[in-house]
């Protein structure tokens, strides 16, 4: 029924080791999963907090919360990068509710390009040069506009499904559903590209 | 309606779950193979959604920033408090209430002594006016002096939002001429604050606005962030870590613009923008 295991797979178990080694203290073990997860991290907070300095700043918290809570991670529940997603997403929003700011609502199609960011890495190059990615961005642009908004806002906004439900003027029904959608077609497209 | 087990994954990855239903959903994850199978397969998807955003790399200073963190000393790293002690004996109400009475009775007196000893903790929130030239200090009292950091806080942003909404009720700020402005809500106790950028002149494309907090006494700058890009005017917060911070004593503010392409800075080397330059 799924994809047999690969490239991903092998990588989140090292991932998963070194979280073991940082949970018992292990520095180097640290810097290793900081090289491997800070760009993504970051382009995360990047995305949500829409400022390089506050980005900076929850970027800092979420790796020391990392740190501080390796030893709760279990590699049965989660795989190791979406943990630190999860710890990442779940510092923006508590810097968002602490300065106040409203979270950002808005779809992928306005927000991908931010002209009060410094510019990024190109998306381009970077997708010229991981297959994966092109893939991926390609298996987005053939979602329907209300799945890709909804995914998104869920992802990157900060707001709950019931806000997002209210930001899009849906039943909360039919934004579960969008986003059950949204993820699974983006999955299925990309196992089938892949493929 | 049971909601489907593909909708209860999908919220589970994204994390947009309720504690409780998230924690019996993981549960669930960790028993049945099928499903944590279904789990991987959208973390998988989403890995590489994120991998797809526009990659920001983080300053190259950041994880020595980071480290420098995880050396100070946290609350984990205290030892536990001592545990009670337990009662050996159930007492009658006869030998209990007495003993305790006089207990309440002793740790009052015990507390309104030491109360009226300890110095209070400072109930005010200083007001920083910046302009090119200058600053300007004034002392606003706090209406609920608490010590504890939430309520400090709320008073502080309920100050700052007023002030904010409301400019004329800001005590004395200084008049710029040039027209560069802002002020800074600090509370000594909490190390907490707020910038408010009235005007700040547009930012060169290489350079990011920083702001510092000067110590008076000692002429110490102390990281406060960087303001957010390409923006003139807002309302910020700001929180500096309680071991930098200045123990007491006048503080001052200060913006320079700062090199992105450098690392972050750890001591002002831009030209100042607002404020009086320490150096």
């Amino acid at each position: 029924m799924f994809a047999p295991p690969t490239t991903l797979d092998v990588r989140a178990a090292e991932d998963a080791r070194l979280i073991a080694r940082i949970a018992a203290g292990d520095r180097a073990a640290f810097q290793e999963l900081y090289a491997r997860y800070s760009k993504p991290l970051f382009s995360i907070a990047v995305r949500m907090l829409r400022d390089l300095g506050a980005a900076e700043e929850a970027l800092q918290d979420a790796f020391l919360k990392l740190w501080h809570h390796a030893g709760s991670f279990d590699p049965d529940k989660s795989r190791p990068f979406t943990w630190a997603v999860t710890l990442t997403r779940r510092t923006c929003i508590d810097h968002l509710r602490k300065t106040r700011r409203l979270p950002v609502a808005e779809s992928l199609s306005e927000s991908d390009t931010d002209p009060d960011l410094p510019a990024a890495e190109s998306t381009r190059s970077s997708a010229e040069r991981n297959d994966d990615t092109a893939r991926l961005r390609d298996a987005l642009a053939t979602l329907p506009e209300p799945q890709r908004c909804a995914l998104d806002l869920a992802l990157f906004s900060g707001l709950t499904h019931p806000q997002i439900a209210e930001t899009l003027r849906q039943p909360l029904g039919t934004v579960k559903t969008w986003i059950r959608r949204g993820l699974l077609q983006l999955r299925d497209t990309f196992n089938s590209t892949a493929s | 309606m049971t909601p489907p087990v593909e909708e209860l994954a999908a919220l589970y990855v994204l994390d947009q779950l309720e504690p409780a239903d998230r924690q019996a959903f993981a549960g669930r994850v960790a028993r049945e193979p099928g499903l944590a199978a279904l789990v991987r397969s959208l973390e998988i998807t989403l890995e590489q959604r994120i991998h797809a955003l526009p990659q920001h790399p983080p300053p190259a200073a950041l994880l020595s920033r980071i480290e420098s963190r995880l050396d100070a000393p946290t609350e984990r790293s205290r030892p536990p408090p001592p545990a009670a002690a337990a009662f050996p004996i159930r007492p009658t109400f006869t030998r209990w209430v007495l003993p305790a009475a006089a207990a309440v009775v002793l740790g009052a007196a015990t507390f309104f002594f030491l109360d009226r000893q300890r110095p209070p903790s400072p109930s005010v929130v200083l007001i920083v006016g910046l302009d090119p030239q200058r600053n300007t200090v004034t002392k606003i009292p706090l209406q609920n002096p608490a010590r504890d950091t939430d309520a400090r806080f709320v008073q502080l942003a309920s100050l700052a939002e007023r002030f904010w909404t409301r400019p004329d009720d800001l005590p004395r700020v200084p008049t710029a001429p040039a027209g560069s402005r802002a002020y800074a809500l600090f509370d000594p106790t909490t190390h907490q604050g707020f910038i408010a950028v009235q005007q700040l002149p547009n930012q060169p494309a290489d350079k990011r606005y920083h702001l510092w907090l000067v110590d008076s006494e000692t002429g110490r700058a102390i990281d406060a962030g960087s303001l957010p890009s390409a923006t003139a005017r807002g309302l910020y917060f700001f929180s500096l870590d309680p071991a930098g911070a200045p123990a007491s004593g006048p503080v001052n503010f200060l913006i320079t613009a700062e090199d992105i392409a450098s690392p972050p800075p750890t001591r002002p080397r831009g030209e100042p923008i607002l404020g009086r330059n320490p150096i």
